[in-house]
């Protein structure tokens, strides 16, 4: 059953997957010929010190695209439901109705993971082919932030998608985007470096937030 | 007999308007039940409080003796529903679609849906976006046929469908539910079609319920009377115990009623009213169903 949930949650993010997967690899090459670039124009001397000693930020082009791909995941994924009220067909499964939910923003989160995973991993080869591995390390923490950034924007366009009242929806969205706000800062290496674990557990209430629309959605409550 | 589906004191307000108050009724197991009533009377509520889709102000529905509200995996196997407007996950091709649901019924039938699929002459990977509203309702209806539900919900399933699919799915439905002993809840703004079809049915009306009874009984014991009356002549008739409903046109008045012929005259003649040529007109069931309900 599980399997056949997930087979059609595929069905729906396939596309938002697979454009969203060929628009961070156009920014990671992009990223690589920079470092490439500047190296050769700069001398390596001169833009390790931009990077290094003044700190130079050089895969700033993600800072909002994690944003973007929870977006985009989420709109494909819960439109779809949404129109038309398809959602009802979903908890009609004979699953328990907390647990079709769950097993939904499991997968759509677990999309985000593999793309933010990819990033990260094909990232650190272009960057380790440039700078040490220190930097790889700045790297991984200065992006944490901004990937978490993307699971939110994820968790938050679920939970509004699921929510009937628009009034609500404006709510969840007003609290999701100060939250989301307050994760893509991008004008220093490591800023979140001691502050993100706790922006880490607060990012994982938004991410059963899906429960209590749910829970509005499959009472008919309209205020 | 066992009783499916049991609806007790259902109350429904959205908002300060109210749709209904204290709706009864019981589904027999192997029946085919009919809610009829026209836009915006309460059907499609009362199908979203079956399902556990909304919450009645008041009253329970019970479907094979648990709470719609909380309906158990276990149950909603055995239910089968169809959303008005034939909705499916139109993002499915024929194929993927079968595919997906016979993972969650045990006792899914692959051929009732493909022996179905096999009459639209349509692409396996066709995509059920792509297809006409007369091909997805036959989508939706093999899905049904094929999960072998011992409860069919069925709501509206008449939207947008033309003569010849209506058929073909009441036929279709009909003949399944017969052979298999299934119990059928059904929902339809064109009344014509369920004539033959449903046995019990609930006659909502605007904030209350008009009527609960057999096709059977409503067609035999609501009665049609037309008369002639003088053009011009200023009548002052009013809905009572006797005259459920009326029409003034020109000079013709209807009287729809429950009592008899005579009963119907002495009424109307210790009401004065100056007729004549009384007669008794048969109807169908969609007549009797505007005479009770009214055109507006």
């Amino acid at each position: 059953m599980i399997r056949a949930l997930f087979f059609k949650e595929w069905l729906k993010i396939k596309w938002a997957f697979i454009s969203m997967a060929g628009l961070i690899l156009l920014i990671l090459i992009k990223i690589g010929l920079n470092l490439s670039y500047y190296i050769r124009i700069l001398e390596a001397k001169t833009y390790w010190y931009q990077v290094i000693i003044m700190g130079g930020i050089f895969f700033r082009e993600f800072t909002y695209i994690p944003v973007l791909v929870g977006l985009v995941i989420g709109f494909s994924q819960f439109m779809p439901e949404i129109n038309a009220d398809r959602l009802k067909l979903t908890l009609h499964l004979p699953l328990k109705e907390n647990a079709i939910l769950l097993y939904m923003v499991l997968y759509g989160t677990a999309a985000l993971l593999a793309l933010f995973l990819g990033t990260y991993i094909l990232l650190s080869l272009i960057v380790i082919s440039f700078f040490p591995f220190e930097v790889v390390k700045a790297m991984w923490v200065t992006m944490a932030p901004w990937m978490l950034a993307g699971f939110v924007t994820y968790w938050v366009t679920s939970m509004t998608f699921v929510e009937r009242i628009w009034l609500k929806r404006g709510l969840i969205i007003v609290l999701g985007v100060l939250f989301i706000q307050t994760l893509l800062n991008n004008y220093a290496f490591e800023i979140y470096k001691n502050s993100l674990i706790y922006f880490f557990i607060l990012s994982l209430l938004w991410s059963i937030g899906i429960l209590y629309t749910g829970y509005r959605f499959k009472k008919g409550v309209m205020k | 007999m066992e009783n499916v589906v049991e609806c007790v004191n259902l109350t429904h307000y959205y908002g300060k308007r109210l749709i209904y108050e204290n709706l009864n009724f019981v589904i027999r197991k192997g029946s085919i039940f009919g809610l009829l009533g026209k836009n915006g009377t309460g059907k499609t509520t009362t199908i979203n409080i079956l399902n556990g889709y909304l919450k009645p102000k008041a009253g329970h529905c019970y479907i094979f003796g648990e709470d719609s509200q909380n309906l158990s995996p276990q149950t909603k196997a055995r239910i089968g529903f169809l959303m008005e407007g034939h909705i499916q996950y139109n993002f499915m091709t024929i194929t993927q679609i079968e595919k997906f649901y016979s993972a969650f019924y045990p006792r899914w039938k692959k051929e009732a849906y493909y022996e179905l699929m096999e009459k639209l002459e349509v692409d396996p990977e066709q995509k059920i976006a792509t297809m006409s509203c007369g091909q997805r309702s036959q989508v939706a209806l093999g899905l049904i046929l094929a999960q072998d539900p011992d409860l069919m919900v069925l709501d509206d399933y008449s939207m947008g469908l033309d003569a010849g699919y209506r058929r073909l799915f009441l036929d279709y439905l009909g003949a399944y539910a017969k052979d298999n002993n299934k119990t059928i809840f059904i929902t339809s703004h064109i009344i014509q079609d369920l004539e033959n079809f449903v046995e019990d049915i609930v006659i909502l009306d605007y904030r209350s319920v008009l009527l609960s009874t057999t096709v059977k009984d409503f067609k035999e014991n609501f009665k049609q009377f037309t008369m002639k009356i003088p053009e011009g002549s200023k009548i002052s008739l009013q809905k009572d115990d006797v005259i459920r409903n009326f029409e003034i046109l020109k000079d013709r008045l209807t009287v729809y009623s429950f009592k008899s012929r005579q009963e119907v005259e002495n009424h109307l003649k210790a009401l004065n009213i100056p007729y004549r040529d009384l007669k008794q007109v048969p109807m169908s069931l969609e007549d009797a169903f505007i005479g009770l309900t009214g055109k507006y």
